[in-house]
């Protein structure tokens, strides 16, 4: 079906004050120029339970480094510039349960972490240190956990 | 950006969670003809219009019915209110056709767009107005003007809009007092979907409490949500519920849902945690079938119990195994059909808003899915819109296939089919 009257008058309306700014999220991810993907702990640690021994991501405890090569990680920031693979409304009712951590971060001490569910309830936790790019979402599927896995 | 009519955003949730009875003016010209509308919609797969026009110097009103589809189009999403059997009101107009218009709305547009033609959707118009009508600017005149004399539907809207007199339904000698006590165990303070919750935590109270008041009860409401919600505090309001024998009692789990690897059962765990920093665990989860038989258990007359969450395989596995098993209330109810519900009933009904290895959804601005679609299968059983007699099945399954369809408008998502027992009879 095509709207082509109502994608004028969407045009026009759109003129008239309904500006849709777009994030500026490649700007940021651009200038995060190193990479890291960790296996996590299932659910995060409060501050004041973490322990010396351990590393932790967003109070996600790390498990393992896992290394990729430098295609998976091209294919990994593509997908994490895509809108279209998180949302944010509406929303699975399901129990987020960590498994990997995509961590981005320069020596500016910018980052962007995404902690990811394991596969039972695709979504996302995002920290970064712009946090307007932060938040809780839902992901269409579970590619990036796959790109990981596959490595 | 100037604010669109309140009702659009809920259009475009895509969810269509419109409130049963939800009633609206639409007024388009065509060339030299003006088109008067009044739209009722029930749920998303329940609607009609009367459309009033003048052709030369003769009145014609016709009905046109209306289901809902969500249409995305080059990125653009549009919910589009599709038209069907149209037939005329006016008498005399049986050689006369109709082409039902189809309903277009747009997040950026304050009225829809009507088409006239489905095969070429730029043959249409764009409304002129659009607005919900309320009591007290309704008048007897105004419906006449697309009712006829003798039309149920007519009577059903005057006593809508408050223009007849309702009879008391009177009470008996054999009418025992009964309470209506309300549970709602919502997540909202999670950050996913805590939103969400909090909108459902609202309007499940809302319409309660407007049921006992209308029905001339007590109403209890027992509350375990934001910080509160722990499975200690759920378990405690559960034991602490003493309800009396002809008491009513409706149990409502809002939050995240899931089944352990090794599960069987079809019922889901309800996951009683307000942060990703809380293990998932025994002691942080509690079974649905366990709810259900804790409420059971104290003998109330009439127990509903629903639960709105996932049934999906969390990918953990249960490690021990204990012997655990927008919208306010419009008061528009037919107190005859209430009063068959919620007095004239006895027994248990169970129901989750997904099947096994299913997720259910919710959206922050209309709640749940499976409440806002069980608030709509509730409105529409008591309206006095509704012709046949009030009863839970039809509740029950207008609340799951309700939900199922708000999936089908959703792009992203994908399809939930609750699951039920009913074991409520008449009293």
């Amino acid at each position: 079906m095509k709207f082509t009257f109502l994608y004028i008058m969407i045009a026009v309306a759109q003129t008239m004050g309904c500006d849709k700014t777009t994030a500026p999220l490649s700007g940021f991810l651009g200038r995060l120029d190193q990479i890291q993907v960790y296996e996590v702990d299932q659910f995060a640690t409060p501050k004041n339970e973490q322990v010396a021994g351990n590393t932790y991501l967003s109070d996600y405890q790390i498990k393992k480094t896992i290394p990729l090569n430098k295609t998976t990680l091209k294919s990994m920031k593509k997908i994490l510039l895509d809108s279209g693979a998180f949302h944010k409304d509406p929303v699975k009712n399901c129990p987020f349960i960590a498994q990997y951590a995509i961590h981005c971060f320069n020596d500016k001490n910018e980052f962007y972490n995404v902690i990811l569910s394991n596969e039972s309830c695709p979504k996302c936790q995002i920290f970064a240190s712009d946090s307007t790019f932060s938040g809780n979402f839902d992901l269409v599927d579970v590619k990036l956990q796959h790109l990981i896995k596959k490595n | 950006m100037k604010r669109l009519l309140l009702l659009l955003p809920w259009l475009l949730a895509f969810v269509c969670p419109l409130v049963a009875q939800d009633i609206y003016e639409i007024k388009f010209t065509t060339e030299d003809v003006e088109y008067k509308g009044l739209l009722v919609l029930f749920s998303e797969s329940k609607m009609y219009m009367r459309v009033a026009y003048h052709i030369g110097d003769k009145y014609k009103v016709v009905n046109v019915d209306y289901t809902s589809e969500h249409v995305t189009d080059d990125g653009n999403e549009f919910l589009v209110l599709m038209g069907s059997n149209p037939r005329f009101i006016t008498t005399g107009d049986k050689e006369d056709s109709y082409n039902p218009d189809h309903l277009v709305f747009s997040d950026i547009l304050e009225a829809p767009f009507v088409i006239f033609d489905i095969e070429n959707p730029d043959n249409g118009v764009s409304a002129s107005s659009f607005k919900p009508l309320k009591k007290g600017e309704v008048t007897d005149k105004y419906l006449r003007e697309f009712f006829r004399s003798e039309e149920t539907e007519y009577f059903a809207l005057r006593k809508i809009f408050g223009l007849e007199a309702v009879k008391p339904v009177p009470r008996t000698n054999q009418d025992v007092p009964a309470t209506l006590h309300l549970v709602v165990v919502a997540n909202t303070s999670i950050g996913d979907i805590g939103a969400g919750c909090a909108v459902d935590q609202r309007n499940l109270e809302s319409e309660f409490s407007g049921i006992a008041d209308a029905l001339g009860i007590p109403f209890k409401s027992y509350q375990v949500a934001g910080k509160d919600f722990i499975k200690d505090n759920v378990i405690n309001t559960l034991n602490a519920l003493n309800p009396g024998k002809n008491d009513i009692v409706v149990c409502i789990y809002r939050g995240h849902g899931f089944r352990w690897s090794n599960q069987t059962e079809t019922w889901p765990q309800l996951d009683i945690r307000s942060s990703s920093y809380i293990r998932l665990n025994e002691s942080t989860t509690v079974s649905l079938s366990e709810m259900y038989n804790k409420v059971i258990a104290k003998g109330a007359r009439l127990n509903i119990v629903l639960a709105d969450c996932c049934n999906n395989d969390v990918g953990m596995s249960q490690v021990t195994s204990n012997n655990f098993l927008v919208m306010q209330g419009n008061n528009n109810y037919d107190m005859q059909k209430l009063k068959d519900l919620f007095m004239n009933s006895k027994g248990n009904l169970l129901s989750c808003a997904a099947s096994p290895g299913e997720f259910s959804w919710v959206s922050s601005v209309n709640g749940g899915f499976f409440t806002s679609s069980f608030l709509q299968a509730l409105r529409e059983e008591i309206s006095y819109l509704k012709n046949d007699t009030a009863d839970w099945t039809d509740i029950t399954t207008n609340t799951i296939n309700g939900a199922r369809a708000k999936t089908k408008s959703c792009s992203n998502c994908t399809a939930q089919n609750g699951k039920y027992y009913n074991g409520v009879t008449k009293k």
